[in-house]
């Protein structure tokens, strides 16, 4: 679905800044492999999120001591992620219903 | 949308990228070292990580996509295009020159048509301006309406009415006192008059027109200088003015403001002239653009003196001389003021005791807002065909284009696959090709427009050969240059967009499967194109060569007199009042003076001078080969003293006209040889007697010498049979006549000379109109020569264009079918066979376009009938060596790739596919 990429993102980056590996690794891991993000999308996804103004990146030293790109939650990123996901959730309740119904 | 942080991108486009290198290098290096966490060889973990990343490229395109400004991408493609048109500067050249032709030619051309066609008079709101015409079934003069027409020839219209815009001052007097559709209502008079006007001591001649008094004012311009023509001046009794032409008012009266108020002597009428007329105006015909305006009553006043009293004829219905002008009111129609006017013209030309006439010609209402039409009429057929030449070229021009692209696009198959397999999306590739063409097709615009310059100089000269100039200016207006940016434009479309959905798609099965089919529908569209290339090159080549066989005819014509070094000038003495005998001795006495100038080998003068200045005819009785009744038509010569030695005609038979012919002596004349192979069997005629004049008047001559032939007045033409007569012996006066002198070598004093001669006979009669007869003749056919030069090269830049796409697309087709021809070979067909084929079906496409060229070919030349000379527009040898040359053109263009594709290695092709 479009969109839920950014707001996995999001998600991840909500309980504190990461980079680009990490955030598909986290992604990965916390879906327990169900998800798997694929590069090619990853990094778009980011980049658009930093135009829309909800994620900002900064270069630090990685805990192996390279750098590396940190991307981290705005004020506006944490906003749309609260707006995301409670329209997320309304959409998986709607399936949810339609499906046992039918 | 955060634009900073994009234009901050675009502004750090290096860093950006190198930013995104590191991103992804630590991305994939934290995959490698968990891979080797997990237990991986160091190896293999380096591939794993590598292998999940997929294109390192893809990614960082769709990342720069997403931050890309919309306009960095046509900046990137910009680049490109440019690197792209250095890396095949061929193809460039091709391109743009090609389009270069074809757009600069059509600006030219438009430029022109627009001004003569299009662009409205340099008046107050023109488009209200209609003009009074008057139409006739049949082209029967309608004798019971009109005793006298004086005016321009009548023009058919489609409807097969005659169409005149002549009308009798009654008509006038009648719309203008009682019309309520019209503001106001103005004439002129429909001929333009020679003028000789008197300065002081000195006198100059110029064009004259005569106006009412209402025309300046309905027309609605304001005077440069002083006043001009009002309505006062129209009464008979008003003292005669005149008004100036800006021209003549700069060059003659070299701008002087003290020349306004001052008296001139019109054609022996004093007047005063009261001002001058603005610069850019010219009257409603720009091909006359007098040089002065009188009133109406005035310019009555001189055609009575001239041609006997008039003067209630001038006012009464039957004369018919005036052109007739309103300006519209206010929100009035033209079929408002027709029905109007119509009711008005019908009263005023019929007596009312006719009654109701089914025969009264009718009378409409036309377009005055351009001027008036026969000048567009003249001058439309030329540029219509010069337009549908231009149009035919650019047509290649594009068609090239279109071929060029569509066999490169294909050669470049394989670098869009690429690219699109990296990532780039179809329309993002679409964009590229496009800005591509767009770049090609601008270059083309921007040099056509630069070529345009030199071409609409050359058609503005081609226009204007004839006695009259062309009184507009050309220069390229902001229409034409959106004209030459919207064909560029379209061409570029044309020509990049099409192709380029074309390439992209078969780009994109390229990358899923090479095979060879998916470009098959390229190559038909291609082969299409350069059939229709073929047809319209015809077309093309069929025009240049009857123009370029036109012009070899009419370049090896003998004249049969000697142009050098013969300068030749008018002299106009009637219309300074001189009448008979007076009139012989100022030529005499002028004559006498110019012969012994010093450079003068000889001169003579003569009714009319040498191409292009007219000839009378007549009808000539000879006693023995013909009867009274049925005279023979010929072409009849005043001439002076020496005229023959002059012009250097040989006197074939007998003597030269000289000073023994007096006013007393026997009636001589001198035939050409037409005459005699026509008229008197080819016998000598020399001492026989010949009938001139009427039964009621016959003058009986005496056949004293014969002639060479020679084209005198139209070179076009056949000699007609032609009669010389010596001025001394005609019955009626001659009021002007050439002069033709020729001299030693160049004589550039000659001129000065001259007027100084001429001032010591008489200062009011103007040296009029210095001219060398080689400029006479080069004008006179350079019409012929520059539409024949033109559509000659034009067919020449056609035909290379479509030899390059013609070759271009059997490049391609050979090289599409690399595969196949391998099979071929491989199971045994022989070279020859290989080039048989390719050349084969080359050949087939050309058939094809040479059939579908030759309706075209054959409508092309009906339309050019009237530009030809010694041939129909069907001519056989033509159509023959065009045909030919453009068979030989495409095998030629097919026996190149045809060799290549026979010397294909069957293995290596094989193995290609």
């Amino acid at each position: 679905m479009p969109g839920t990429l950014e707001m996995l993102i999001l998600k991840m980056l909500s309980t504190g800044s990461q980079h680009g590996y990490g955030i598909a690794q986290r992604i990965k891991q916390t879906s327990e492999s169900v998800l798997n993000v694929e590069e090619g999308s990853l990094y778009p996804a980011l980049q658009r999120l930093l135009l829309k103004n909800l994620v900002k990146a900064e270069w630090r030293q990685s805990e192996t001591n390279r750098r590396a790109r940190y991307y981290s939650l705005t004020a506006a990123g944490r906003k749309q992620l609260q707006i995301e996901v409670s329209q997320f959730e309304q959409l998986i309740a709607a399936i949810g219903r339609v499906l046992e119904t039918a | 949308m955060n634009w900073r942080q994009r234009i901050d991108a675009l502004l750090h486009r290096k860093r950006f990228h190198r930013e995104m290198e590191e991103e992804v290098a630590f991305h994939i290096e934290a995959a490698e070292r968990e891979l080797l966490g997990s237990g991986m060889s160091p190896e293999e973990a380096h591939r794993q990580a590598r292998v999940r990343f997929g294109s390192r490229e893809a990614t960082h395109e769709r990342v720069h996509a997403v931050s890309a400004l919309p306009m960095e991408s046509c900046v990137h493609d910009l680049r490109f295009g440019l690197r792209m048109m250095r890396k095949n500067p061929v193809f460039s050249i091709v391109v743009v020159l090609s389009l270069a032709l074809g757009i600069g030619a059509n600006v030219a051309i438009f430029t022109v048509m627009k001004t003569v066609m299009l662009d409205g008079l340099p008046v107050r709101e023109p488009e209200r301006l209609v003009m009074l015409q008057s139409g006739v079934k049949d082209g029967v003069f309608p004798e019971k309406f009109m005793h006298d027409y004086e005016g321009s020839t009548w023009l058919e219209d489609k409807s097969g009415l005659r169409f005149g815009e002549s009308m009798p001052k009654a008509v006038y007097e009648a719309v203008r006192q009682q019309s309520s559709t019209f503001e106001s209502t103005f004439a002129f008079a429909s001929n333009e008059e020679n003028v000789n006007v008197g300065l002081g001591k000195r006198a100059e001649s110029g064009k004259l027109q005569g106006v009412s008094g209402t025309y300046f004012d309905g027309v609605g311009i304001v005077p440069y200088q002083g006043r001009l023509i009002e309505a006062s001046d129209d009464d008979r009794a008003a003292p005669a003015v005149a008004v100036v032409g800006y021209k003549f008012f700069v060059n003659q009266l070299h701008g002087d403001p003290a020349a306004i108020g001052s008296m001139a002597t019109i054609n022996d009428t004093p007047a005063q002239l009261v001002g001058v007329a603005p610069p850019d105006f010219f009257g409603l015909d720009p091909t006359v653009a007098p040089d002065f305006w009188i009133p109406l009553s005035v310019y009555a006043a001189q055609w009575e003196r001239n041609e006997g009293p008039i003067d209630e004829a001038l006012d009464n219905h039957f004369v018919w001389w005036l052109t007739v002008v309103g300006r519209l009111k206010e929100g009035v129609t033209a079929q408002q003021a027709q029905a109007e006017t119509s009711v008005l013209f019908s009263h005023t030309v019929q007596a009312p005791q006719d009654g109701k006439d089914a025969s009264i010609p009718l009378l409409r209402l036309a377009d005055a807002s351009r001027g008036l039409a026969y000048l567009r009429h003249r001058y439309s057929t030329s540029l219509w065909l010069l337009a549908g030449i231009a149009i035919v070229v650019l047509l290649i021009a594009c068609a090239n284009v279109a071929t060029l692209t569509l066999a490169r696009g294909t050669a470049r198959r394989g670098e869009l696959a690429t690219r699109i397999g990296l990532g780039a999306t179809r329309s993002r590739v679409i964009q590229q090709l496009t800005i591509e063409c767009v770049l090609l097709a601008l270059a083309g615009g921007g040099l056509g427009i630069l070529m345009s310059h030199g071409m609409t100089a050359v058609l503005v000269q081609l226009l204007n050969n004839r006695a009259n100039s062309l009184g507009i200016a050309v220069g390229v207006s902001p229409q034409v240059l959106l004209f030459a940016l919207a064909v560029s434009l379209i061409c570029s479309l044309l020509c990049g967009l099409v192709p380029a959905f074309g390439i992209t798609r078969s780009a994109l099965s390229a990358t899923v499967k090479q095979t060879s089919s998916a470009v098959r529908g390229t190559f038909k569209a291609g082969r299409a194109l350069v059939a229709i290339q073929v047809a319209l090159c015809v077309t093309l080549v069929m025009a240049a060569g009857l123009m370029l066989r036109t012009l070899n005819k009419l370049q090896s014509i003998r004249l049969g007199f000697r142009p050098e070094n013969v300068v030749a000038f008018t002299v106009r003495p009637g219309l300074n009042g001189y009448t008979n005998e007076k009139l012989l001795s100022y030529y005499d006495n002028l004559l006498a003076k110019v012969s012994v100038l010093a450079g003068v080998r000889s001169a003579s003068f003569a009714q009319f001078g040498p191409v292009g200045e007219g000839s009378s005819s007549s009808r000539l009785y000879i006693p023995g080969f013909n009867t009274p009744e049925k005279r023979s038509d010929y072409s009849r010569h005043i001439v002076g003293n020496r005229y023959f030695e002059t012009l250097g005609i040989p006197i074939v038979m007998g003597r030269a006209l000289g000073e023994q012919d007096t006013r007393t002596s026997k009636h001589a004349i001198v035939v050409n040889e037409t005459v005699v192979k026509k008229y008197f069997g080819g016998q000598n005629p020399v001492g026989r007697e010949v009938v001139l004049g009427s039964h009621q008047d016959p003058r009986i001559c005496e056949v004293v010498g014969v002639a060479r032939d020679v084209r005198y007045d139209a070179i076009r033409d056949e000699v007609p049979p032609t009669l010389y007569i010596p001025i001394s012996q005609i019955s009626f006066p001659l009021e002007e006549v050439s002069f033709l002198v020729s001299t030693l070598g160049e004589r550039a004093a000659l001129p000065n000379m001259i007027r100084a001669a001429a001032v010591e006979i008489d200062p009011g009669v103007p040296i009029v109109n210095f001219r060398s007869e080689k400029t006479v003749i080069d004008r006179h056919l350079s019409t012929d020569r520059t539409f024949a030069k033109l559509s000659g090269g034009f067919a020449a830049v056609g035909l290379l264009l479509a030899c390059i796409g013609l070759y271009g697309t059997v490049a391609y087709g050979v090289a599409r079918r690399t595969g196949e021809i391998g099979v071929r070979l491989a199971v045994g067909a022989e070279r020859l066979d290989i080039v048989r084929m390719v050349v084969g079906e080359t050949l087939v496409v050309a058939v094809v376009g040479v059939a579908i060229g030759l309706p075209g070919a054959w409508f092309f030349g009906e339309a050019l009938r009237s530009q030809l000379y010694g041939l129909g527009p069907h001519d056989l040898v033509t159509l023959v060596i065009a045909v030919g040359t453009l068979l030989l053109v495409c095998f030629c263009a097919g026996v190149i790739p045809a060799r290549s594709a026979a010397a294909i290695d069957p293995v290596a092709a094989l193995r290609n596919e």
